[in-house]
């Protein structure tokens, strides 16, 4: 008897419910889902005030990254992906490049396509950037950002609804819990900012992003472009994965699955060749984006990702092994490797080797991440074959240059490290007297060498 | 039926007064001991980028407040630097190259480098706030590379999140209970060496208001005396020179 009263209860209130919210269920609201005759309603100024003011932030912050050579680079590869196609209304394309190591890129709905360090340092040539950029715009053009906001909107008012419903049916506190917890995973992305920032970062539906990948494609072959960079494209996105532990994945990483979407743009590739050789070429495209590549390693070394570091520095260095400036980022990577393994052991590769990886992560610091490898036996060889390395590397740049500074100051730090600190004051001696005062380093160095000719013994002295 | 309406308007009251006693903001700070002990002076500081993030909670789900979020910042900043003023302790900004030569391309790499170093430590840090007596966290130095840096004892990081519940969704938290049912903010500072770039203190205020949001546009009133207070605690500036509790 209880039950029934409860279940009336409970359908009654959903009644009252879905008469108070009728757009939660009924499509008498939606707006027209055609990106052709899209209109503007009140939520989509909103999304589009919103992507503005993201732009506005991103600059404000210092993250987009303003390199004379690559900004135009990437603008001429952008322009040619639009091709001749007419600009949908209240969009503005604009290319940039976003300080972040994640692999990642967005488009917001006004136009704005970012694409981080992250993703330009493991792409190889111009082709997949461009794929990349085909698949962005696709998104502009089609008001994916527009329409899928309306779509989160919706599902949280129905989840709300059905949270109340639950509250107050019979099985009502283990239901209205695990309803909220979903229910909380829509909210914490939503509440980043407006659906649209959400969707644009972390994915949008699967149908979104496979349209997105097909027109994608056709922008690629319309600008000469062989589309078999996008498959590429993917295939590299899927290796690098499981070279670090990543905190937040990006959508494209695992929406739609990378395999599928990679047999899609192979078949289309296979019907649809374009000649551009030029496009192709590895060295053109790493001197076009250097600084994005530079830029990525230091934040790499920032941000516990020394293995994503010494991946990226090792293929600079191998374009262009005459660039000490490449050499010492190389020997800088495998320094800061400290006890670690250039790649992940077969072990840390499995399922359990990465949720103890996860929990290393959230619960040690980098430096209690070291102290516990060097317990190990494996771990202080590990430490010595990289610090081996980074020397050879330093002395390496040293003998094509013997008066680039950064390598004597690279020196310094290993030597400190391995505790040889009349070594390390010699180097950071030699820097300092290069520098003469104008490196944004000099005191920091200054500061290194008093204390290690403290430890080592030798009189105090600064220029 | 008189009873119980007696009944619901003492229920009211309480509820009110619970709610008014919650509008304060409780807040918690931990130190290194070099800090407390005053071995370690904090008298010049070098505030990074203020970082503060608004959203709204409705029935329809997260929206953005885009426009918010870049006032609050703004006064959050102003606030912080206000009663660090009033402590007596000099500001200098982290974006200023201060005669060292830098190029802004070059110190927006050093920022975002060590905004990236703070995230990466602000997931034990958290946590474990404790810790820091310990000398568990730490930036590296490569703080230092701040020009800002040369000048000051400590480089100064706020990060405020607050989130706006819609009256429809509190409503509707009262309804099947949890945490829905308030608007909350919280702020937390952390002072790192300036040279070494050792975690040496570490603030958070928290605020839950239940009726309106006075932390968006009252950051003064709902922050300013815990503000002082902590800054009091970790001897900051004049408080150096005060006697210790």
């Amino acid at each position: 008897m209880h039950q029934r009263i409860a279940c009336l209860k409970c359908v009654t209130l959903a009644l009252v419910v879905l008469v108070t919210f009728p757009g939660a269920v009924t499509h008498t609201q939606e707006p027209d889902k055609s990106a052709a005759d899209f209109h503007f309603t009140d939520v989509d100024n909103q999304v589009l005030h919103d992507s503005n003011a993201i732009d506005q932030q991103y600059l404000k912050k210092g993250l987009v990254l303003q390199d004379p050579q690559l900004q135009p680079y990437l603008d001429s590869i952008g322009k040619r992906i639009i091709g001749n196609r007419p600009i949908p209304d209240q969009v503005a394309f604009k290319f940039m490049v976003l300080r972040d190591p994640m692999v990642q890129a967005f488009a917001l709905p006004n136009g704005s396509v970012y694409v981080t360090t992250g993703l330009l340092s493991l792409l190889e040539n111009e082709s997949q950037l461009a794929a990349v950029l085909g698949h962005e715009t696709a998104h502009v053009f089609k008001r994916h950002g527009y329409l899928e906001n309306r779509s989160i909107r919706k599902k949280a008012l129905t989840l709300n609804i059905i949270q109340i419903v639950a509250a107050a049916a019979p099985t009502g506190p283990n239901l209205a819990q695990s309803v909220q917890i979903f229910g909380a995973a829509v909210q914490l992305g939503a509440a980043v900012s407006s659906g649209i920032i959400v969707a644009s970062v972390f994915g949008y539906s699967r149908e979104m992003e496979h349209q997105a990948d097909s027109d994608g494609l056709i922008a690629l072959s319309n600008a000469s472009y062989d589309p078999g960079a996008m498959a590429r494209t993917f295939e590299l996105l899927d290796q690098d994965s499981s070279l670090e532990y990543e905190p937040i994945q990006g959508f494209y990483r695992d929406h739609p699955k990378l395999t599928e979407r990679r047999e899609f743009a192979l078949q289309y590739a296979a019907t649809h060749k374009t000649d551009r050789p030029e496009a192709d070429d590895k060295k053109t495209y790493a001197e076009n984006v250097s600084a994005a590549i530079c830029s990525e390693i230091q934040l790499d070394l920032s941000s516990r990702r020394e293995r994503t570091a010494v991946d990226r520095a090792s293929k600079l260095n191998a374009m262009f092994p005459d660039n000490p400036k490449y050499e010492v980022l190389l020997a800088d990577s495998y320094r800061a490797l400290g006890a670690k393994t250039k790649l992940p052991s077969p072990e840390e590769r499995t399922r359990h080797g990465q949720a103890e990886h996860r929990k290393e992560y959230f619960s040690m610091t980098s430096e209690e991440e070291q102290k516990r490898l060097l317990e190990k036996a494996e771990g202080q060889a590990d430490l010595r074959d990289n610090e081996a390395t980074a020397e050879q590397l330093y002395k390496s740049a040293l003998q094509n240059n013997p008066n680039y500074a950064d390598a004597h100051r690279g020196l310094g730090f290993l030597f400190e490290q391995e505790g040889k600190y009349s070594d390390a004051a010699t180097e950071y001696q030699s820097y300092l007297s290069m520098v003469a005062g104008t490196s944004m380093d000099h005191l920091r160095i200054e500061r290194r060498l008093a204390a290690v000719q403290k430890l080592s013994g030798a009189p105090t002295h600064i220029r | 039926m008189i009873l119980k309406l007696r009944l619901l308007a003492i229920l009211c009251a309480a509820g009110f007064l619970t709610v008014n006693a919650r509008a304060t903001t409780p807040s918690w700070s931990y130190e290194n001991p070099k800090v407390s002990s005053g071995e370690f002076q904090i008298r010049n500081v070098c505030m990074m980028p203020v970082e503060g993030k608004l959203s709204r909670v409705t029935m329809k789900g997260g929206q953005g407040m885009s426009n918010e979020s870049d006032n609050w910042t703004a006064a959050l900043e102003s606030m912080v630097e206000a009663h660090l003023k009033t402590a007596s302790v000099q500001i200098v900004q982290a974006t200023d190259p201060m005669a060292s030569g830098a190029s802004d391309e070059e110190i927006r790499q050093v920022i975002v480098q060590l905004n990236q170093k703070y995230e990466d430590v602000a997931n034990q840090l958290n946590r474990h706030p404790k810790d820091i007596k310990k000398s568990r966290f730490t930036l590296g130095d490569d703080a230092a590379l701040l020009p800002c840096a040369a000048k000051s004892d400590v480089l100064v990081f706020v990060q405020g999140e607050g989130q706006v519940t819609s009256g429809g969704k509190k409503a509707m938290g009262m309804l099947v209970g949890g945490r829905g049912n308030v608007s909350e903010a919280t702020l937390v500072l952390t002072m790192a060496d300036a040279k070494t770039g050792e975690i040496l203190a570490f603030a958070r205020l928290m605020n839950a208001e239940s009726f309106g949001e006075k932390f968006v546009d009252q950051t003064e009133s709902v922050y300013g005396k815990a503000l002082d207070k902590q800054f009091e605690r970790l001897r900051v500036g004049m408080y150096l020179d005060k006697k210790k509790h």
